[in-house]
């Protein structure tokens, strides 16, 4: 069962609270972005405490750092552009998948236009990436900035992530001669949450504006229809601690002060057996 | 009724350079420069009504990994552009090409290309 999992860590969060949460979700495939940290020094110390070594990526990602526990040598490098990266992983068990790592920039530095400018410029990329590799199991995790209803997530040109996995697996749609595939955003789940004590999203912010939605589901997981099959609706999860130790202040809200103002997310995927769901 | 020109002297327009041929130019020094080693090349894409070209460096004994060194984003009348570099927020503006040259120059010959460079050439020796 390949766990893969992303964090932003807002330069904040200790090399030991990394390993323990990459341990704990026995995590395969972890992304970071805002990591200052040496990779080395990372797998080195999340290495002391596991058989299944993690492997540095070789590839040059500005702003993610990842580490696998997949065989290095049988992982393809695909493309490092300004805000993602694909890889392509052989696992042990069954089929590839192809991998996209994504940290966009804050409306600090964009404004939603060019953030759904690059939404299809990931598109087209992530297709491009699926007709080198031949297939579309396709994982897309990362920090997008944007909610799930942002209309690069959710619009044709962009993402074309639909909230209704029975959408999803209807493959594409048409629109004006032209077709386009679908993909499926789980994340939608944080927002049916009727625990008081669960988080709302992945991100607080009180921007003090009319329009404000206090919590944000920036940290998301996108798949592909390919993927649908082996991922259970409890496969995707925000995670609110670690060993036992919450990551959230007092308020309910991400401690930022001590951790990360964002939570960490993960997703596991049902092994994947041969000859399946190719297209 | 006498037909006149209205254009004027129309015989001393001389076309500037896009972005695009400014980093072609620099992608076939890079191929040249590494003897094959690694290959730059040039992608454009039109995105309602933004034009958005790359300097990307292509390592073919890595399977063909591209790695975008610089993103360039114009109008249809070029300047003001924007260029976007890996690592660094936002973006800066050339409002000539004389100025876009000349952070070209400065961000292709800067020790953080370098590096990357030698990281890619490692990787495909």
């Amino acid at each position: 069962m390949p766990t893969f999992a992303f964090w932003n860590i807002s330069n904040n969060v200790s090399i030991e609270h990394i390993s323990a949460f990459a341990l704990e979700h026995d995590v395969d495939v972890l992304a970071l972005a805002e990591s200052k940290i040496p990779t080395h020094d990372l797998t080195d110390s999340i290495n002391q405490n596991t058989d299944r070594i993690y492997f540095n990526d070789i590839g040059i990602s500005d702003r993610l750092t990842i580490l696998t526990r997949f065989n290095i040598e049988k992982t393809m490098l695909i493309m490092d552009k300004p805000h993602f990266s694909i890889r392509h992983y052989n696992m042990p068990l069954g089929e590839s998948i192809l991998f996209v790592g994504v940290h966009l920039s804050s409306l600090l530095w964009k404004d939603t236009r060019d953030q759904t400018h690059i939404c299809t410029r990931i598109a087209r990329y992530v297709r491009e990436a699926e007709a080198i590799v031949g297939h579309t199991r396709t994982i897309i995790m990362g920090d997008f900035n944007m909610n799930p209803f942002a209309s690069g997530i959710v619009g044709a040109e962009g993402l074309h992530a639909v909230m209704d996995r029975r959408i999803a697996a209807t493959s594409s749609r048409n629109i004006s001669g032209e077709t386009y595939t679908f993909m499926y955003n789980p994340m939608w789940f944080a927002y049916s949450s009727s625990d008081d004590n669960s988080p709302q999203g992945t991100y607080f912010y009180n921007s003090g504006n009319e329009l404000n939605y206090y919590w944000n589901v920036f940290d998301q997981v996108i798949i592909r229809p390919s993927l649908l099959n082996f991922l259970r609706n409890d496969s995707v999860q925000i995670i609110t601690n670690i060993q036992g130790n919450t990551l959230l202040a007092q308020s309910g809200r991400p401690n930022k002060k001590d951790l990360s103002d964002h939570l960490p997310i993960i997703c596991n995927l049902d092994v994947l057996l041969e000859n399946t769901n190719d297209d | 009724m006498t037909i006149n020109n209205l254009w004027g002297d129309l015989s001393n327009i001389e076309p500037i350079r896009t972005p695009k041929q400014i980093l072609q130019e620099q992608a076939n020094f890079l191929s040249t420069a590494t003897n094959g080693l690694l290959i730059g090349k040039v992608t454009n894409e039109e995105i309602d009504g933004d034009f958005v070209t790359e300097l990307v460096v292509r390592v073919p004994r890595l399977n063909n990994y591209e790695y975008t060194l610089i993103s360039v984003f114009n109008k249809i009348d070029i300047y003001p552009l924007k260029i976007s570099v890996p690592g660094r927020p936002g973006r800066l503006q050339c409002d000539s090409e004389q100025k876009f040259v000349a952070v070209l120059k400065r961000t292709l010959s800067s020790s953080r290309t370098k590096k990357i460079l030698t990281q890619l050439i490692s990787h495909a020796k």
